[in-house]
């Protein structure tokens, strides 16, 4: 159900506004809306400023609430789904506490990340130099020794034929006096040594100098050494580079877990000084006033108002308004369901939220989701496992709200697919029937009764919602909204009835009349619809069609589940045998329980929703610290 | 009536259906993830758009029951 609200009004002087709302947003039930335009166009009103050192800090905030995101952004990633929620209860730690903390630990995820990056960019540097080396290290043991000597190494592009050319120079420049030795690095490239006298060494580099070839370089950290040296040193640091990043990875791991909780609440106390600092700078007030207004849960009204006139008397005054009849839709929609329904709330909001003054369709998704869905999979082995696997889920990740819900909601519907498993003797599809468990129902021999009860199913369900549809648009003051769903419910039992003389389960003599009454409801639809009643006509025949699934989908399950009993009996080995019908059982399940959740979600959302539904709610948003919502 | 051509029947009223749905989700689709990466909070919608065309698979598999449960 949706919650019934309040609209308060609140007005005083200037001077209280900090402490004003600190009390609103320690109440935690104001849902604050933007100031009324009637108000804002009032000569004497003008939009509050922040004093300049409110600015300042309103600055210096946003910089550490930056820097405490980037670092969420920076750990999230390290949860194996996702880091757990963070309580709100974090009075004891001040504004400033906060900032040192998010400070602390931004600069430590920080250290840890530019190391890692710092040595995984050393290793890739390492892996190109190992390569080149690899290929030279013969060459220099092949290098003859000698204190006069001296050599240069270089890279060439075979493709270019350079080589010759250099040779030539080389061995005019030494007189002959010079040694060259080559190695393939790969398809591309080739790595050269030329060894000559010492006494030609400021030559020959200027000539490489000249013509733009570069000599081999090795990394800056390892340029003083000999070659070979470097390469030892680059291999033992590719060996232990690994190892490092490995070890400042856990520990990262390790600040994350240990420190994520601390980080998050910190970030929520500066976003929350924050929110409060921007809401105070968006309101309106006269030169010495300030005033607001906004929503609240009906219920807390007298509290809230108590509370604000117990600390700060008559200074401030506050009191309920009632709203313009035609903002109805402006007004915040908090959903409030017993617990046992509470989970579907998921399903409801995964659409959007119904508007204020409508129907919240929770309770109807708990009664049809897990029966349309029971109907589909209908199986009492599918069931169980999978009634197992959401109370594991929901054990598993009880922190996590919507994993917790989704498990309630999978926990009931499977309860109610191994009740219809019963009904249609399935045990991983036909294997019920060799141990002995016997269908009241026999899905695969019964597909067009099924087919029928489906569109039976379908045609009172959109009934139900064009009824419900239309008492909303009652509600709502939309006659003419309400008289076109009932005109639309009298089409859908016009044409059953159609096709209930067809059948003959009717007599013969209605059938005229109920055509001549259905041409009328769809003429007077006009009146209504104009020319769209006609396909809306149509839409909702396709619509009572469109539950054929509920029959499609589980007799599909069914099919697949004893192809899967067939593999097993197929190979001449048991244990291959169990392994190929456990494998394609695991696949159907899947799909299974993939399958049915969507097509229910579906005729609920597509099918349903559409006669009854008012999406585009605004949802509750309380200034505070949402303790109590 | 020949049961090969009931069969045929069948085959041609799901198998076109289910082309035809698979064309149709193909492009919804496509367009869908496009405009959820820029707003993931669209999910609901853009499942509802893409599960649309499915109504036609499920017809074609009604006409191609009801053409195989006619007595032979």
């Amino acid at each position: 159900m949706i919650h019934k609200m309040s609209r308060v009004s609140i007005i005083g002087p200037q001077g209280l506004l900090t402490e004003v709302m600190a009390s609103i947003y320690k109440a935690g039930v104001l849902h604050i809306e933007s100031t009324p335009d009637n108000v804002k166009d009032s000569p004497y009103v003008r939009k509050l400023s922040l004093p300049v050192e409110q600015r300042n800090e309103m600055a210096e905030l946003e910089r550490v609430l930056g820097l405490a995101k980037k670092t969420i952004n920076t750990i999230t990633p390290l949860f194996m789904i996702k880091p757990p929620p963070v309580t709100h209860r974090h009075e004891e730690v001040s504004i400033s506490e906060a900032k040192r903390v998010i400070e602390e630990i931004s600069s430590s995820v920080d250290n840890l990340g530019q190391e890692i990056r710092g040595m995984e960019q050393q290793l890739s540097l390492y892996a190109k130099y190992e390569k080149i080396l690899t290929a030279l290290s013969p060459l220099i043991e092949m290098i003859p020794e000698g204190p006069f000597k001296d050599y240069t190494g270089i890279t060439l592009y075979k493709r270019e034929s350079a080589l010759p050319i250099l040779e030539d120079t080389v061995q005019r420049i030494t007189g002959g006096r010079y040694e060259l030795f080559k190695r393939d690095i790969d398809e591309e490239i080739m790595v050269c040594i030329i060894v000559y006298p010492r006494e030609f060494s400021q030559r020959i580099k200027r000539l490489f100098q000249e013509e733009n070839i570069s000599e081999l370089r090795m990394p800056a950290d390892l340029a003083d050494m000999p070659v070979m040296e470097s390469f030892k040193v680059i291999l033992q640091k590719r060996a232990a580079l690994p190892l490092r990043i490995d070890e400042l990875e856990k520990r990262l791991e390790r600040v994350a877990h240990e420190r994520y909780e601390e980080l998050a609440k910190c970030h929520r106390i500066i976003e929350e000084r924050l929110r409060q600092m921007e809401v105070s700078s968006e309101l309106y007030g006269t030169r010495n006033t300030f005033f607001l207004s906004g929503w609240m849960p009906a219920s807390s009204l007298e509290t809230f108002i108590k509370r604000i006139k117990d600390r700060f008397n008559d200074r401030v005054i506050v009191e309920a308004v009632s709203p313009p009849d035609q903002e109805t839709d402006k007004i915040p929609v908090l959903l409030s369901n017993p617990g046992f329904l509470k989970p579907f709330e998921v399903l409801t909001r995964f659409l959007s939220l119904p508007k204020y003054g409508t129907l919240d369709p929770t309770p109807l998704l708990a009664i049809f989701f897990p029966i349309f869905f029971g109907l589909i999979l209908g199986d009492i082995g599918y069931g169980a496992i999978l009634f197992v696997a959401s109370l594991w889920t929901r054990w598993r990740w009880k922190t996590y709200e919507m994993v917790r819900n989704l498990g309630s909601i999978f926990m009931a519907s499977s309860l109610v697919a191994i009740c219809f498993g019963i009904i249609f003797g399935e045990f991983f599809g036909t294997l019920g029937e060799s141990i002995g468990i016997h269908p009241y129902i026999n899905r695969s021999a019964a597909l067009i009764p099924l087919l029928i009860v489906s569109i039976l199913i379908g045609g009172l369900h959109i009934s139900l919602g064009l009824i419900i549809g239309a008492v909303i648009a009652m509600k709502r003051g939309e006659p003419k909204e309400a008289a076109a769903r009932i005109l639309k419910l009298m089409f859908v039992f016009s044409v059953f009835a159609i096709v209930a003389v067809v059948y003959g389960l009717l007599p013969e003599g209605l059938l005229p009349i109920m055509i001549f009454s259905g041409l009328g409801i769809i003429l007077m639809l006009f009146f209504f619809e104009k020319w769209i009643a006609p396909f809306d006509a149509l839409k909702l025949i396709v619509n009572v069609l469109s539950y054929a699934r509920i029959m499609g989908f589980g007799a599909a399950s069914l099919f697949l589940a004893s192809i899967a009993n067939r593999l097993t009996a197929m190979p001449k080995s048991i244990l291959l045998g169990v392994m190929l019908g456990a494998f394609f059982h695991l696949i159907n399940m899947l799909v299974g329980v993939y399958a049915p959740a969507i097509q229910t979600l579906r005729l609920h959302y597509v099918e349903f929703f559409d006669k009854f539904f008012y999406p585009g709610g605004i949802e509750y948003k309380p200034f505070g610290k949402g303790e109590r919502w | 009536m020949d049961i090969g051509l009931m069969a045929i029947g069948a085959g041609l009223a799901i198998g076109l259906a289910a082309i035809a749905t698979g064309i149709a989700q193909a492009k919804i689709g496509a367009a869908g993830i496009g405009a959820l990466i820029e707003k993931p909070e669209l999910l609901g919608r853009i499942l509802i758009l893409l599960v649309i065309p499915e109504t036609l698979v499920i017809l074609g598999f009604v006409i191609a029951v009801i053409i195989l449960s006619v007595p032979r």
